[in-house]
């Protein structure tokens, strides 16, 4: 035997034998057997211990010694193959099952085992069908589609949207933010200024994006959903535009008319907010939970863009003016397909995704 | 915030029915939460006076009380509490709903005729709790005024009423609607009815009262806040007779759920109703006395607070105070947190004879920050930090004045201190009718925009042409500022829903449709058509799962407050939290396919400043298969082949210099077992990776023994998908089918022997296809493997003969021979 694989200060064989199997086993035995034959509750360390008592009285505290200096042993060279370094760098433990990874199949095996696709159709989750759906309208209306940032800095998510630090209204928005004050998005928004300074008018844009508000979530709150951001810069752009332009969208997605109103809000960026809500369509604006009894649906926050936002984005509002919304589109399919526990969404249950195909 | 209607009638009318006016209230300001019916409660409730108050014969807790109610005489058992005969006190016979227990929502306790220790008691007195007027719950509510025994309680105290309720976080921007006059402003502008405005809120003048010419009580006001308190007024009052309020004014507190406290606090409270404006009173003789370094007349200083000073506020709790914390403080210590609340010490009680009143106007920031250093949010200061009008201090002083003189017996015992150096005065705002019609895209009148907003209280003049109007615009609309500010005005008075939708003109130039986004759709389609199903899974992930993977987190985007440890940071890559996913479904799916397409925030560099610029964010797809590393690997090549990319392959991670590997791949690689990991590489490009994840992670997180998979930068894949697969002429010519059977050295990879074949054909062009059916190694002989190929030749441009055929087979065998050692078995 190599010495190397000697326990040291061991003047047991029995135990320095089950130390030289342990160290040929290392090398081909997959971690769960190898713990399981040494380890375990019957296992070979265990068996030495018990053997404790087969010994004269004043061996047994040297015994026992080694044997726990075996144990730790054992664990020791167990435990750093399991680490990160030894996997990644000796990989011994695990040679023994290398494979060809360029190869189509493992060898030996039989026909009916080769890999196969699976047979039954997979699916697409609601989020990408609804924002598909959502995207082919706003493109066939001449929106151009851009994808928003996760990260963002204070100054796109808030100041250049005429919120400056210390705004009351900061508060609308839970914000979480990173050790370098960095923000997961609270609004599709934060990508407008970055619109504005870099596209020319006419400026016909929607953007897609995850947001993140600090919330708790349940049945019907997320900290987690889903806007389509749409942007609309040039001379002669109205209010009637906006509500022409989200109405039209509306019917089309819905395939007839929906009846809509209009409330007043109020949104830093927009002068004057305003927000967009269609009927109920899950109660028939009859008053159900999903509407809090009124039958309207609060959709879409909107409005024309302020004077501020455009200066800020280097347009002058006095020539130009345009208006701006953040359609929430995951409503749009809570809306549509009736899910009644918005955590369905993320919870990556196969029961509900499998539904969508 | 809640609104009585029956105060707003005393300004405007109210047409509308609850429902409508909801409904008009919701599209011309903001959402109306509910209208409450709040006299409802009270029905059946009438007025007794107490005419006999006696020990009960059988306890000395409890009192048998002999009422008037009206035309007969009730004997009632209650509780030892102060009343006296003479009290007037609202009485529920038996079958009457107790007011408190219908609030939940609920059916309501009704009162029944009981015998209480063989004393026979015929109904109820109840407490203000029980009538759900104020918490007091130690005493019979007693009522005030002309009102005579048997009437109905609810008419003669004004609780018939309807409360409206609209969201405090609503209206950030307009702090004149947190008020009874203000909203009845608003209630007559949208329903076009006539508004009585109160004369001396605008012109204080006209309530001015009369300041002694002796100052009995002076006292020292100083304002070392000027920046953050604008304006600060006070007056000293004596002779003050601290009691209830009548029962009028504490009825109408209770309807806005402030509950009465005492005759000088309710007014307070009453006019902040009313106009807006708080106010507070200190009891002037504890600020006296509680003041131990005071030399001379008593003070006031409005000042910052100190490092290290404390107060004790009313409702008894000890806050901090900051240097940004505008305090009220005597000669030396804060008696109130300007803004928010007064301190315990000077509070008015019912020992209090003598008081400093005052008013003032805050940075509405400020008092904003102040409120969420200190926790203390209340009704004051949701009004000050909407930004309040200081104009209106002065008349709110002297209103208080008046009230307290005819309420609270109080004189006048000093004069009327008032700083004030800015004064702010009505703005001016010139607007372009023409361009509001075409801001707004509505052809509305120059006289029904000049209506509307006279209405509001903007006073309009018409400039050098009929379409420019000149608005003074009233300091308590802090909001308007700029004219697409009167476009709302005028709009949400004219009502939004009767805009006309129309749709913008535009050139029918076509919409470009980025690649990206293309690609990433296509790749979906691809997986959904090969069985693979797709997740959203959370951009937060936490160290625990990252733990389990065999990775970590460090130097990864954190967040500085998460809803949780395990949504602490913004995943760095897609597959741990995919992985997380697969248990659940397993169970029920044993052989699944799960992907997602989503952005990453993969792990910050050492070089790196984000608030300089900010970090690259990528786009990544991974996709996770319950069974073998062939599986994965199946998807992978069947991804490819479906979006046209031929020059793809797998390559070991040792067969590759490490700066070649970037440093996603190479932060994930510890998640898979290292000797059944490759690299995807396409083109000259390292764009992922694909493996078995480690046994490590399969038992932590409870994988499947062989679960598999593979992510991808898309970001450097892109570049490799064809718009459209390149067409290739389909031969006319007959298909040969030749199978090899060919032994290697077992460490031969199978790309090497294709590669190989390939090789062999790179001129002749006649292999159409190549397809493996077996690979087969020896129990025996354990260094050699058999890979047996089925290879489809075809001429392109003529029938392939015999000939051909063996040319083509040894140039095949000879270079398999050379390149990879193998050799043909048959």
């Amino acid at each position: 035997m190599p010495s190397k694989n000697k326990l040291p200060d061991n003047p047991f064989p029995e135990v320095e034998a089950v130390y030289e199997s342990f160290s040929e086993d290392i090398l081909n035995l997959d971690y769960d057997e190898i713990k399981h034959k040494y380890l375990g509750k019957k296992g070979l360390v265990i068996d030495l211990l018990c053997r404790i008592k087969e010994k004269q009285n004043k061996e047994k505290p040297l015994y026992g010694k080694a044997v726990n200096s075996l144990k730790n042993a054992i664990e020791q060279k167990i435990n750093t193959l399991r680490g990160k370094e030894n996997l990644q760098q000796t990989g011994k433990m695990l040679t023994k099952d290398a494979i060809d990874i360029t190869a189509p199949f493992d060898v030996n095996i039989p026909l009916q085992d080769k890999p196969k696709l699976i047979s039954q159709p997979g699916s697409l989750h609601p989020i990408t069908e609804i924002g598909e759906k959502a995207l082919r309208i706003f493109e066939s209306m001449g929106f151009h589609v851009t994808y928003s940032r996760r990260l963002d800095n204070d100054y796109n998510v808030f100041e250049a949207l005429n919120l400056p630090p210390e705004h009351p209204a900061r508060d609308m928005w839970d914000t979480f933010w990173t050790q370098d004050d960095l923000i997961p998005i609270t609004h599709t928004s934060a990508m407008q200024n970055r619109i504005l300074t870099t596209k020319k008018v006419p400026i016909r844009e929607v953007i897609v994006g995850r947001c993140m508000r600090n919330e708790a979530t349940d049945a019907s709150h997320e900290h987690t959903f889903y806007q389509v951001e749409g942007m609309y810069v040039d001379k002669g752009i109205t209010l009637a535009h906006l509500i022409g332009t989200l109405s039209a969208f509306m019917n089309e997605f819905y395939g007839r008319d929906v009846k809509y109103r209009i409330q007043p809000s109020y949104f830093p960026f927009v002068e004057p907010g305003l927000e967009f809500l269609i009927e109920c369509l899950t109660c028939g604006q009859k008053g159900c939970p999903f509407c809090g009894y009124s039958g309207w649906v609060e959709l879409v926050p909107c409005g024309p863009i302020h004077p501020n936002v455009l200066r800020e984005g280097g347009y002058d509002p006095e020539t130009y003016t345009g208006f701006a919304w953040g359609l929430g589109y995951d409503r749009l399919v809570i809306l549509q397909s009736h899910i009644n526990d918005i955590r369905h969404i993320h919870s990556g249950d196969l029961k509900f995704l499998e539904q969508f195909k | 915030m809640k609104v009585s209607l029956n105060w707003i009638k005393e300004f405007t009318k109210i047409t509308l029915p609850p429902k409508e006016l909801k409904d008009v209230i919701s599209v011309s300001l903001t959402e109306a939460e509910n209208i409450e019916n709040f006299g409802e409660k009270y029905s059946g409730i009438i007025v007794a006076k107490v005419l006999e108050v006696q020990k009960h014969p059988k306890s000395d807790g409890l009192l048998v009380l002999k009422l008037d109610v009206g035309d007969l005489t009730k004997t009632v058992v209650i509780q030892v509490c102060p009343v006296k005969v003479g009290d007037k006190v609202p009485y529920l016979k038996p079958g009457t709903v107790i007011p408190e227990s219908v609030l939940a929502g609920g059916k309501g306790i009704k009162v029944e005729k009981t015998k209480i220790k063989e004393v026979e008691s015929e109904g109820m007195i109840p407490s203000g709790r029980e009538m759900a007027l104020n918490y007091d719950h130690t005493t019979v509510y007693t009522v005030s005024g002309e009102l005579k025994p048997g009437e109905d309680i609810s008419q003669s105290l004004d609780l018939v009423d309807q409360i409206l309720e609209i969201k405090n976080k609503s209206l950030t921007n307009r702090p004149d609607t947190f008020s009874i006059i203000g909203m009845a402003r608003e209630l007559a502008a949208m329903q076009r009815e006539k508004f009585q405005d109160i004369d001396w809120l605008g012109k204080p003048e006209l309530i001015k009262p009369e300041v002694p010419n002796e100052e009995r009580l002076p006292i020292k006001v100083v304002n070392n806040a000027k920046a953050l308190c604008r304006r600060y007024i006070a007056v000293v009052l004596d002779d003050i007779k601290i009691q209830d309020s009548p029962s009028w004014m504490q009825i109408r507190l209770s309807k806005h759920g402030i509950h009465p406290v005492n005759n000088i606090v309710d007014i307070t409270n009453y006019l902040m109703l009313l106009t807006g404006q708080p106010s507070h009173a200190f009891d002037y003789d504890t600020i006296k006395s509680k003041d131990t370094v005071l030399k001379g007349d008593v003070t006031i200083n409005v000042r910052l607070g100190k490092p290290g000073e404390k107060i004790t506020t009313i409702d008894e709790q000890v806050k901090d105070l900051y240097d940004d914390t505008v305090v009220i403080a005597d000669s030396s210590n804060p008696i109130g947190i300007a803004g928010v609340m007064g301190g315990k010490d000077t509070e008015i009680s019912d020992l209090t004879t003598r008081v400093i009143f005052q008013v003032e106007n805050l940075d509405m920031y400020n008092v904003r920050k102040t409120s969420m250093k200190t926790g203390l949010m209340t009704d004051a200061v949701t009004r000050f930090s909407k930004g309040l009008d200081p104009n209106r201090c002065e008349s709110v002083l002297y209103k208080g004045i008046q009230m307290m003189q005819e309420l609270c017996n109080a004189k006048i015992a000093s004069k009327i201190y008032d700083y004030y150096e800015e004064k702010i005065e009505s703005r001016f705002l010139t607007v372009s009718t023409d361009k509001i019609r075409k801001r707004l895209g509505v052809e509305i009148k120059n006289d029904e925009i000049k209506d509307i907003l006279e209405r509001l209280g903007i006073t309009v003049k018409t400039g050098s042409n009929e379409d420019e109007f000149i608005l003074e615009i009233p300091t308590y609309r802090p909001d308007l500022r700029i004219p697409q500010d009167i476009d709302e005005e005028v709009i949400r008075i004219y009502g939004y829903n009767k805009i006309v939708p129309k749709l913008p003109m535009r050139s029918i130039a076509p919409v470009t449709v980025d690649r990206e986004p293309e690609n990433r759709k296509r790749i979906r389609r691809v997986f959904k058509s090969i069985g693979a199903n797709e997740l959203f899974i959370y951009s937060f992930t936490g160290p625990d799962l990252y733990n389990m993977c065999n990775l970590t987190l460090n130097n990864c985007h954190q967040l500085k407050n998460p809803l949780s440890p395990a949504l602490s940071y913004m995943k760095p890559v897609l597959l741990p939290s995919i992985l997380e996913k697969i248990p659940q479904n397993v169970k029920t799916k044993p052989e699944l396919a799960c992907f997602e397409i989503d952005i990453i925030n993969p792990m910050k560099s050492a070089d790196e400043d984000v608030k300089v610029n900010l970090p690259a964010e990528y786009w990544h797809l991974g996709l996770v298969h319950s069974l073998s590393y062939y599986h994965a690997k199946l998807y992978l090549d069947t991804l490819m082949n479906n979006l046209g990319v031929l020059d793809y392959n797998l390559i070991l991670p040792s067969n590759i210099s490490k700066d070649k590997v970037m440093d996603w791949i190479k932060f994930e690689m510890p998640l898979f077992n290292a000797s059944r990991t490759g690299l995807i590489k396409v083109a000259d490009q390292i764009i992922g990776l694909i493996g078995e994840i480690n046994p490590f992670t399969i038992s932590k997180l409870g994988l499947p023994a062989h679960t598999s998979g593979f992510e991808i930068r898309l970001d450097d894949f892109d570049f490799a998908i064809p718009d459209i697969p390149r067409y290739k002429n389909p031969s006319k010519y007959p298909e040969v089918i030749h199978d090899f059977s060919l032994v290697t050295d077992v460490d031969v990879p199978y790309d090497a022997i294709v590669d190989a074949i390939k090789f062999a054909d790179s001129d002749s062009k006649l292999i159409s296809d190549i397809s493996c059916i077996d690979i087969y190694q020896d129990n025996k002989n354990k260094n050699n493997k058999k890979t047996t190929l089925r290879i489809s030749f075809q001429g392109e441009n003529k029938t392939l003969k015999d000939d051909d055929i063996e040319a083509i087979r040894s140039d095949i065998l000879k270079s398999v021979k050379k390149r990879v050692g193998g050799v043909l078995v048959s």
